[in-house]
Parts: C-alpha cells; structure tokens; sequence
C-alpha cells in the first residue's frame, strides 16, 4: 500500500486579490463565489517581524494582529482560486506586498459614492503592473454613472476593463472573476506574440 | 436491580461498574488530597529556600469571593492560553523553507510512522488537518493561528521531513493559457 502520497492530487493555487475602500463589498464579492464560508486569517504584526518602518503609528501596541478573509473556488480537479480581500487600512499595505507575490490579478472594487477609497488600490496594482479590473459596485443608493465618467475620474488605462457589478450577487461577481481571468489571458497572449 | 445495556454499558464483567460505590466520587477525593500534599509540599520548599510564605492562603471553593479572578473574559475572549511568541520557541521567522499563503501542504504519511520527538500540539494539529493538500492560509485559519506562527511551525515540520510543499507558480510567471482558459470555463461553469 502507498502511504507516501494523499489520495487527492494537489492542485494548483491561484490568488486573486479583491481589493477597494473600507466597505466597498471585498467580503461580500468573496463571500458571494467562495464555495467556504470566507474564513479568516490573521497576520500578526510582532511575530511577521515587519521592519519597523511598515509599523509607524502602531509601534506602542505590542500585539496587533489584522485580519484578512478569504475564499475557495475548486475548479475541477486541478486548479483552486483563493480570493483574498486585501486588509483595508493604509498602514497595513505591507501585507498586501506579500499577498501580491505570484498573484494572478486584483479586482479593484469602487463605491461610486467613495471613488477616492479605491484610488490607493489601483496606484498600487498599477505601479506593481499587477493585472486588475476595476468592478464598480452599484449600491442602491449611489447616483449612477456612464462608464466614461468613471473611467475618466480613475484615469484607467485604456485596456484596463471596467466593469460593473452587485457584489451580494453570485452570477455578477463571477462575471468580475471572468473579467479578470479574460484579461490575464488577453494580456499574456500579447505578451506571447 | 438490572442495568439495560447502553452505549456506556455498565457492568463490565473485569473492571466493575465505575458508577458504583461512588467509585468517581472516591478518585477525585484522591486527586484532590494528592493535589493538596502536592501544594503542600511545594509551599514547605519554596519556605525552606527562600525563607517567606510563597502565597496568599487561596479561598476554596466561591469563585465570586475571589477579587482578584477577572471572571470578564473567559474562554476564548480571554485569549490564547499560549501566546504565539510561546508556541515558535520565540522564533518569527521559519528553520526552514518559505510559505506563500497559498502554498499547499501535504502530510507525509510515509514518515508519519517515525514522529519526531518535540513536536507541539499544534505540530500536530497540522499534520492531521493537511492529510489532504490545504493552503497555509486554510491551516492558519483552521487552528486559528496567525500566519507568522503557522509558517514556523511549517518550517519544523519540513525540516522533518513531515510535509510536503506544494509552490504556487513563481511570482511574475503567469499559468499557461491552458490553464486560464480551464479557469474561465471552470467559473461559467460554476
């Protein structure tokens, strides 16, 4: 008998980052595709041994810890999509240095309400050439706005999709997802020719 | 009197039934007076070297008439009884290896039979959850650990030889296309 390997093969992981303002719906989007409950893990500032640096402003707290949730997507057997929502305040962006290596792309997601929130999100991705999309969550109560006019007040480029979407909703998020992975594709087969 | 027969079923013919003759009642007697000779014995010590009474004489019993038991936080709001620095022996970076969160780990059963000796309850835990291939992430999660103190308890059990690790592809190298377009299909799917 093989005692020397699971049963199961071990499939190939896949981040996606999901990225935006406090309360642009990170949780909701991961919480809408993930086939888990989105669970939580916590970065412990002290024990990460972060450079001092990354800690200004909190260096008299001895213990913080934050918290980031994720979800699972299998897809067949061989690959599993991790979605990770990026922890939401500025002097935590060191974790998103970590959590952005070897990540497939980022959904930037952006309140219409709060356009500025989400503007941190894409300087980043942009200035790491991470691939993203930008996913404009239309909340209820938020004045709605042509494509145009939220592509010009993000300065996108002009490849970089925009798409919009209810983050509660299963079949919209996924279309985000789709976006994304399309745009990687389209990008590496640029890069291929 | 006849004790129908149970999922605890009483009466075993070679030990007795523990119920009986307040046999439970009697061992906690037991651990108790072994736990105070214990105290007892500790306090004279501790006299004989230093020469002053260790402790405060401790009321039994009463929570409520012990002020100095912050009964606010219990359980789990009160913390993890071990804290993290405790758990890595002090350590915050892995012995061994480097831990994406979405790396995948995989008990080695092979080596499972050979357990090393000094491996923590958590050692443990994790060899028992990766028994199928998990993230880093998942374990972190799983035994509600931050992700500093899993990757160095990872770092032990690699250079252990106990898990295997699994690498997501290298930063800067995108999936094959095949791979993409599986994952396209995968989410239209879902």
């Amino acid at each position: 008998m093989d005692y020397g390997r699971s049963s199961r093969p071990v499939p190939t992981a896949i981040k996606i980052l999901v990225a935006g303002g406090f309360g642009a719906g990170k949780t909701t989007l991961v919480g809408a595709v993930s086939e888990i409950r989105p669970l939580q893990t916590e970065e412990s500032l002290t024990a990460a041994g972060i450079g001092t640096d990354d800690l200004t402003g909190v260096e008299r707290k001895s213990t913080t810890t934050v918290a980031m949730d994720f979800g699972r997507i299998t897809i067949g057997q061989d690959v599993v999509l991790y979605l990770f929502g990026t922890p939401g305040q500025d002097r935590f962006w060191f974790l998103w240095d970590e959590l952005a290596l070897g990540a497939l792309g980022a959904v930037v997601l952006a309140d219409t309400r709060r356009l500025a929130d989400c503007f941190p999100s894409i300087d980043y991705f942009e200035r790491r050439n991470t691939p993203f999309v930008v996913a404009v969550n239309c909340f209820d109560d938020a004045s709605s706005y042509t494509e145009a006019e939220v592509r010009e007040a993000l300065d996108l480029d002009g490849h970089v999709p925009l798409l919009l979407c209810d983050a509660r909703d299963r079949e919209s998020s996924k279309a985000v997802l789709i976006g994304l992975v399309e745009h990687v594709l389209s990008l590496s087969t640029a890069r291929a020719r | 009197m006849t004790t129908p027969p149970g999922r605890h079923a009483a009466g075993h013919p070679d030990r007795g039934d523990p119920r009986e003759a307040g046999a439970a009642e009697e061992w906690v007697e037991q651990q108790w007076a072994e736990q105070q000779r214990a105290d007892a014995y500790r306090a004279e010590q501790y006299v004989v070297l230093r020469g002053e009474q260790p402790w405060p004489e401790r009321p039994r019993g009463d929570l409520a008439a012990e002020p100095w038991v912050d009964h606010t936080w219990v359980d789990r709001d009160a913390g993890p009884v071990v804290r993290p620095y405790a758990m890595t022996g002090g350590r915050v970076h892995p012995a061994s290896g480097s831990f994406d969160v979405v790396a995948m780990v995989v008990t080695n059963r092979a080596a499972m039979s050979d357990l090393g000796y000094g491996l923590q309850p958590e050692h443990r835990a994790i060899l028992a959850y990766a028994r199928e291939p998990l993230a880093v992430a998942e374990l972190a999660s799983h035994l509600d650990l931050a992700l500093g103190v899993v990757r160095v308890l990872l770092g032990d059990l690699l250079g252990q030889g106990l898990i295997e690790m699994y690498h997501p592809p290298a930063a800067g190298e995108l999936p094959s296309e095949s791979i993409l377009k599986a994952v396209i299909n995968g989410l239209r799917a879902l």
